[in-house]
Parts: C-alpha cells; structure tokens; sequence
C-alpha cells in the first residue's frame, strides 16, 4: 500500500543516507529537464564557454529558488519542496527568441517573463473567484497527461534508430521496474524506485546500444569547474513582437504552480481542502523571480517542476531538509561541468519510462483530489468532463491551435491552459445562467 | 450528487409514436456518418459505384437484423441495441483490404468474429477484469469519442461528406477548417448541453436530434457542394439488395490485428453492457454483466458471420447508442422495431442515404462529444464507486496499475500526429484503447502473483 500521509513532516529530519538518496532523486530529475537549455542553446552560435555558463545558470538558479521556496524569506516562497527545472513552455518562445535576436534578445524576453509572474502573484487569491476549488484536481490531471504525453514522446523518439525495438522494449521495462520496486518492496528501497531505475536503465541503455564513441571526446571539451559567467547582464534586448510566446508562457507556469502548490498543500496538511491562495501567491513569486533571475544573470526560464511535485506524491515528502539538500546539489552540479554532462547523458527512453510513471501519479492523484466534490454536482461533473476532453484536445490536434488568432492562441497554448480557460468560462457562464434564472423566477 | 439518468421508459413500455418516431430518427442520423466508412472501405476495394450502393444497402440491412434479434429475450440480450458498423473492426479491416483485398478482409473478419464467440468467457475466468477495469474501458473508449467528436468541429472539411468524397474519388488531402461549420458545431454542442439540463423531459429526449437539425439548418448553402448534389440526383431513388455469397480468405499475417479487434470488441461490449445494465436497473451493479454480454456477444457474431459471407461489413453495438440510450432514456423496444424498420427503408433508397450523409461533420462531432461525456461520467462513477481514487489515505496496487495504463492510453492521443498514423496504420482504430489495455493487461500478469490476483481485484 501507499500511504499518502507524510512519510517526513514538513519539519522532521530524516536519516542521512534517505535525505542525500532523495535529494539525488530529485536532482536527477531537474536535472533530465535541462535537455531544453541544452536544445536552446544549440541553435545559438555561441562559444562553448558561453553555452556552459547559460546551463550553469539555470541549474543554479534552480538551487536558489529550491532554497527560497522550502525557507520562505518574507513574500517569497511557499515553504514547500517545490524544485523548479527548465520548463517546457519557454521551449518554443526561447528559440524564436534566439533565432530573432540572439543570447541578448533570450535574456530580456525571459527576464521580462519572470517579471511578469512575478507581477500575476498578488493576484492568485482572486482565483479561487474564477477556478472553484473542486477543479484544481482537473488542473493537476492535465499536468499528468502532459508530462505521460511527454514521457511517451521520448519512448518513441529512436524511430530512425537502428535499436528502436531494444529501446521501445527498454523504456517500457523501466515502467514495469518503476512499478515493481513500487509494488513489491516492503522497505524505503520502493522510495528510491526512480533512482535505482534510472541507474539500472542506463546500463542496460549501454549494453542494447553499446557505449557511445563520443563520449570520451565530448566529456574532455567540458570543464571541471564552469562558474556563471553573467554575461546576460545589461546586455539584454526587447521586441515587442515576442511578447505575445512570452505572456504565453508566464500564464502556462502560473497555472502550474497553482496546480503543483495546491498538491503540496495537500500533502503537507492533509485537512487542506481549500488551497491556501496566500501560499501559492508566495510560491508564484519565488518562481517568478527564478526566471527574471535566469533573464538577469544569463540562463533559460525555469518554472516548479510539475515531475518533482509528482515525485513528491510518490513517495509522500514534502520536506524542507530534502529541498535544502537538493538545493546544495544543484548548486555542486552547476558548477561542475562534467558532473552535469554525465546526469545529461541518462538516455531518453529512461526518463521517456519514468515520466509516464510520475504522469500516472498526477493523474490519480488529480482524480483523487476532484472526484468526490465532482460527483456531487451534476452539471459540474459535466464542465469537468468537458474541459478534460477540450484539455486534452490541445494536444492531439496541436496543429489546428497554432492556427488560432493570437488572444485565442494565448488562452489555449498548452493542455493545462485550454483546460483552465475552459473551466473557467464555463463556471463564469453556469454562474451566470444560474442567477438570471433566480432573479427570473422572483 | 450524481445519480444515474432516469428512465423514462421501460423495454416492455411504449412512448407515443410521435416521440418513437423522433428517438429512432436519432439514432439514424447519428450513425448515418458511419456509413461513409464503408464507402471509403468499398473505395479501397475498388468496388464498382453500383456495388457500392449494394454494399452500403447490405449493411443496412443486417444492422436491422442485429438490432431485431437483440431486442428478443430468447435470442438476444432482451435490449435495446441499436447496432451499426463495427468500429474496433474497422482499421482491421482497412488494413486487410490494403494488404491482401476484400476476401481477405472478409475471411479475416469471419475468423475475427469466431474468436470473439468464446472470448467473453475467457475473459470471465481470466479474472484480470474488475469493474475498475470495465471503467478504465468506458473512460479510454468515451474520451476517444469526444477526441473524434472534437476532431469532426475542428476539421470539418477533412471529414464532412467523406461519402460524397469517396464517391467521387476526391478526397481531399489537405487539413483546413471552415470557420463556419466550426461556429454551428459550437452551437449545436451548447443546444444539446442546454436541453440536455431541461426539466422538461421532452426537450432532453429529443435534444440530438433537433439540435443536429438545427445545425443542419444553420449550415445549409455552405454544406452542399453543386457535385454532391448532382450525385444525389444521379443516385437512384429505389433499389433492391442483391445477397450472394463472396470468396473468403484467410491470412496468418492478418489474424495478429483481428484478434486484436475481436477482444477490444468483447471488452467494449462487456464494459457497454454493464453501464447499460446499471442504467436498466437505476443502481449501482458490482459486478460486470458477463451474462448478458456474452448473450448478446455470441448474437452478434452469428449475425456478423452471415454479414462477412454475403461480403458486408460487420456490426455490432456501437458506444454512441448506448450514450444515445442514456440521453434520451428512452429503452422501449418499439424504438429498436422503429430504428430497424428505417434502416431497412433507408438500405432500399441510395437516394435517401446519400442525402442522410449530407450532415456536415462539425454538427455531428457536437453531437458525438455530447455522447462521449455522457458515457465518461459512467466511467467516473464507476472510479468513485470502486473507492479508487477517494481514499483518505491510500492508494491500491490495483490502482496504481489501473492509473499506469490510464495515463499511457491517453498519453497514446497525444502524441505526434506521424505516430498515430502509424498506429492506425497498423489495424487500431482506437488505439488509446488498445495501448491502455494491452499496458493494464501485461502489468497485471507480471506485477500480480496468480494466487493474489482474486485478492488485489477485490481489495
């Protein structure tokens, strides 16, 4: 069984070699997400130093933010373990960005979206206006299929690889060991299920694969000790016709925070039923502040990492020394080149395995959250199961979206967003029939 | 809380004729749309235009056989079933016309429907399939309708009139929405939702139908291109049904993709059959209706054997009819007599059917999002009732896996367009499906010891 009552109070110390092994795990995963700096910068003609340092920037930055956030110093931060990692939503603005403008045009963009959550945060507490808290569990059930989506997507990426079937084969065994070492150990070894996956998936990677030939002279290129380089700072330009992915892109992480902090919330205080909007405003300023720092000092936009929440659910921390230790090794990692080269090279189909694992638990989790309250109201089991369908259409017809005018592309950028918008709206309508019947039958 | 949609009328009671009139027509134009599929089939079999018509007239007419013998107590299920070309048969079956020819597809389907006689019970003593399992079916089959329900609003103009396309050899090949079609679709979807909440039980029972009319309406001049519309009036208004026996072949390369159509086939009846069972009898059932599944399983492979031998498609109870059933919560069996004798009229008439698939595709995706959200909330029950996900504390093993599989079927919709293709290339019409229960099935089997399998399901 998996208990979700707090396997570590929010306060309590756990054992040492538990702390530093679930630190490890979520370091790994941060880390797996830094492939879209990693894909950012590739299409930059910067220099190798340059393209180090924007990597290193992120991850430390990541550090910070996994700090303020577990500390809370004033408005900033949830006191929550909340990792944030480079977030998919600035994939397509930050390459455009590039492709327009260079590094200088990256930096100013993201420091402007940072600025912008930043800006969303005090008003958070009108949300629970808008978005009724019996659909937060819908919000955390579209992270879920989108991360699943994602995790399957990376399953599939080795098509033209002459291994596609080993790989398939491989990325489905890591679901299948994820869930075993879940499933059958009886010890804290089922909470260190991901870790030990990911380890023993890397070297069956290498022995369907065989080791990679580039491997020793790529490793040599990076260095030991790569320092931030702030080269970012005041060198940062704006266009106006960028603002539009951006804007885009603070609304999807906003979203997400609201649906990961409420998850949290859960977890820490299990009588939360309400989500504490004060709280999430905090942790959506730290957030925001990890981006406009990535802009100010050189790095790519992060946002809370909505696998680490999962990741959270799946083994029932939310604990501030493990951000406190995860901090300090991302911080180690960021300035130590070959160590985040070689985290880097975990293979696709490993994380594609364990994604799908951490989709599942936000999608129970989701329906765990929603279900009861759901059910109690018929026409709003009927928004739900509405917005789930137009949620998740953003993501099998992606094409038809991007085709959209732009205020209706903004609404509906990614599965989370459509789906809140929709809810949304359509609470906002049935709000509104509901009183003009009323005030109809006075 | 959510209560399970009233019935209004009973199998053995009968509304007035005017009201059975209306539901049977709902049911017709609701499936009229599946009749391109077999004009696209017929098109790839290189059929002739006059076979054609015969073709479609065949399968009209066994549907009505199918839905006759479901409503009788002693041959079939003693329900109302409406029935219309088999779905989870249908990429099977495309795939086979496209490697091998009709014979095969028609052979194939034959040893597709023998397998599917005996799978019921089979999938009884295998004791993998939980209620919590049959939800996790109704969940990946309904959200696959309203996927499709979206994609018709979405790309109307790829789909709409697909027959007409099929018939003039020009379907089109490039991805383009009219904006229009879009905008009545929209409509039609808030009339249905709207009725669909009136107190008055009228409104609710019709609301498909008028709704669909009245995108119909609101469509029309935009819908019917000058080429159609000569093609209906070519079309002859009256013509007789040939039967005669076809050539049927068989393929061991074939038999992996229609097993595999002939089990999502039996779950899906199994799992419809429940829920249906459960809005029969207006409370929650604990245990899949295995026995009457089977019942009407066995009734309509028998049906489907005869259809393959004289060269039709197969048929079967399709989701949106029990949806359908739900939403008007009308089960009097004079709506299944109506609903057979106009497919029997209408398999007389190319005219007539031809007209029938005139409904532009965005009214009828409102139309099919509609019936998937009424069946997903099944599903939902269902979760909730199995105390699944609602624990205060726990989460079950059953559970976890149950979640795995939910999450990859659904992760199977999102992925990249080149890879569905490549999935339905493969024989899969719902591959969310297949994917989701192919993944339950193997961490079921693997993570579960045998001797616990009893005590996981119930746990």
């Amino acid at each position: 069984m998996n208990n979700y009552k707090p396997m570590y109070r929010y306060q309590q110390r756990p054992p040492f070699y538990t702390l530093l092994f679930l630190s490890l795990q979520y370091l790994f995963i941060t880390v797996s997400w830094q492939f879209i700096t990693v894909s950012i910068v590739s299409a930059t003609n910067a220099n190798q130093l340059t393209k180090e340092s924007i990597l290193s920037t992120t991850l430390l930055v990541s550090g910070v933010v996994t700090f303020l956030q577990a500390r809370s110093i004033g408005w900033l931060g949830g006191k929550q373990l909340l990792p944030p990692s480079s977030n998919p939503a600035y994939t397509g603005a930050s390459l455009l960005a590039v492709h327009t403008g260079g590094l200088p045009l990256l930096y100013g963009m993201t420091l402007f979206s940072g600025f912008l959550e930043m800006l969303a945060s005090p008003f958070i507490r009108l949300v629970k206006y808008v978005l009724p808290n019996k659909y937060i569990g819908l919000i955390v059930m579209l992270i879920g299929f989108e991360v699943a989506g994602l995790g399957l997507v990376r399953l599939l990426a080795y098509k033209s690889s002459p291994h596609y079937l080993g790989n398939l084969t491989l990325g489905f065994a890591t679901v299948f060991l994820t869930l075993f070492i879940q499933v059958k150990s009886h010890s804290l070894v089922k909470y260190f299920s991901y870790i030990i996956t990911a380890i023993l998936g890397s070297i069956a990677y290498l022995v369907v694969n065989g080791a990679n030939q580039n491997f020793a002279p790529l490793i040599a290129q990076v260095s030991w000790i790569q320092l931030p380089t702030f080269s970012a700072f005041l060198h940062w330009h704006f266009s106006f016709a960028l603002v539009t992915p951006f804007v885009i892109a603070s609304l999807i992480s906003v979203c997400k925070v609201i649906g990961s902090v409420s998850v949290l919330q859960q977890l820490k205080v299990e009588a939360a039923v309400v989500p504490d909007y004060t709280n999430i405003s905090k942790a959506n300023l730290a957030d925001g502040l990890g981006t406009f720092l990535c802009g100010l000092i050189g790095g790519t936009g992060v946002n809370a990492s909505s696998t680490c929440m999962a990741l959270s659910v799946e083994t029932r921390v939310n604990n501030r020394y493990v951000a406190y230790v995860t901090a300090l090794m991302m911080a180690i990692v960021a300035v130590c080149g070959k160590l985040m080269f070689l985290l880097l090279m975990i293979p696709s189909v490993i994380i594609g395995g364990l994604l799908i694992v951490l989709g599942s638990t936000l999608i129970l989790y989701g329906l765990k959250m929603s279900l009861k309250a759901i059910m109690e109201d018929n026409l709003a089991l009927i928004i739900f199961c509405l917005a789930l369908v137009i949620g998740l259409s953003r993501g099998v017809f992606i094409e038809f979206y991007t085709h959209l005018p732009i205020l209706a592309k903004m609404l509906t950028e990614s599965e989370i967003v459509t789906g809140t918008v929709f809810v949304v709206l359509a609470n906002a309508i049935m709000l509104l029939c509901k009183r003009l019947l009323r005030w109809h039958n006075k | 809380m959510f209560e399970i949609d009233k019935v209004f009328y009973n199998f053995d009671e009968k509304p007035n004729w005017m009201l059975s009139i209306i539901i049977a027509m709902q049911y017709v134009v609701k499936f009229a749309i599946l009749l391109s599929l077999i004009l696209l089939l017929a098109r790839m079999a290189h059929i002739s235009t006059m076979d054609k018509y015969n073709f479609i007239s065949l399968t009209l007419f066994f549907a009505a056989v199918s839905t006759l013998a479901q409503t009788s107590k002693r041959l079939g299920a003693g329900m109302i079933f409406p029935a219309a070309i088999s779905v989870p048969y249908y990429a099977a079956i495309l795939f086979a016309v496209q490697h091998g020819g009709w014979g095969y597809a028609l052979g194939m389907t034959l040893v597709g429907s023998v397998c599917q006689l005996v799978l019921i019970p089979c999938i009884k003593r295998m004791r993998i399939f939980s209620m919590a399992c049959l939800g996790l079916v109704v969940f990946l089959v309904s959200v696959w309708l309203c996927e499709l329900g979206v994609k018709q609003i979405f790309y109307n103009n790829q789909l709409g009139q697909l027959l007409i396309h099929a018939q003039m050899g020009t379907l089109p090949v490039k991805i383009v929405s009219d904006r229009h079609h879009m905008f009545v679709g929209i409509i039609v979807l808030v009339y249905i939702i709207i009725c669909w909440h009136a107190k008055k039980p009228w409104l609710k029972m019709t609301s498909l139908l008028v709704g669909m009319l009245l995108g119909y309406l609101l469509s029309i001049g935009a819908s019917i291109s000058p080429q159609v519309t000569q093609l209906i009036h070519q079309a002859p208004f009256f013509k007789l049904p040939y039967f005669h026996l076809n050539t049927l072949h068989f393929s061991w390369r074939l038999l992996p993709y229609f097993i595999i159509a002939a089990v999502m086939s039996a779950l899906e009846a199994i799992a419809l059959i429940t829920i249906y069972e459960m809005f029969n009898s207006q409370h929650y059932v604990e245990k899949p209706s295995y026995k009457r599944a089977h019942r009407c399983n066995v009734f309509s492979c028998m049906i489907n054997m005869i259809t393959v031998a004289f060269g039709a498609p197969p048929t079967t109870i399709v989701p949106g009819a029990i949806s359908n059933s739900f939403l008007t919560g009308v089960l009097s069996k004079r709506i299944a007599y109506l609903y057979s004798a106009f497919l029997f009229l209408l398999s007389l008439s190319p005219k007539a059917i031809l007209f029938l698939l005139t409904m532009p595709a965005a009214v009828n995706g409102a139309g099919l999002i509609v019936l998937g959200v009424v069946i997903l909330r099944y599903a939902l029950l269902i979760f909730l009732r199995e105390n699944l996900f609602t624990r205060r504390h726990s989460i079950s093993m059953h559970t976890k896996l149950l979640g795995t599989a939910l999450a990859v079927g659904c992760a199977t919709l999102l992925v990249p367009g080149s890879d569905q293709k490549t999935l339905h290339s493969v024989g899969l019409t719902n591959p969310a499906l297949v994917v989701g229960i192919f993944t339950y099935c193997i961490l079921f089997l693997v993570l579960i010891p045998f001797g616990k399998r009893k005590g996981v399901l119930h746990e």
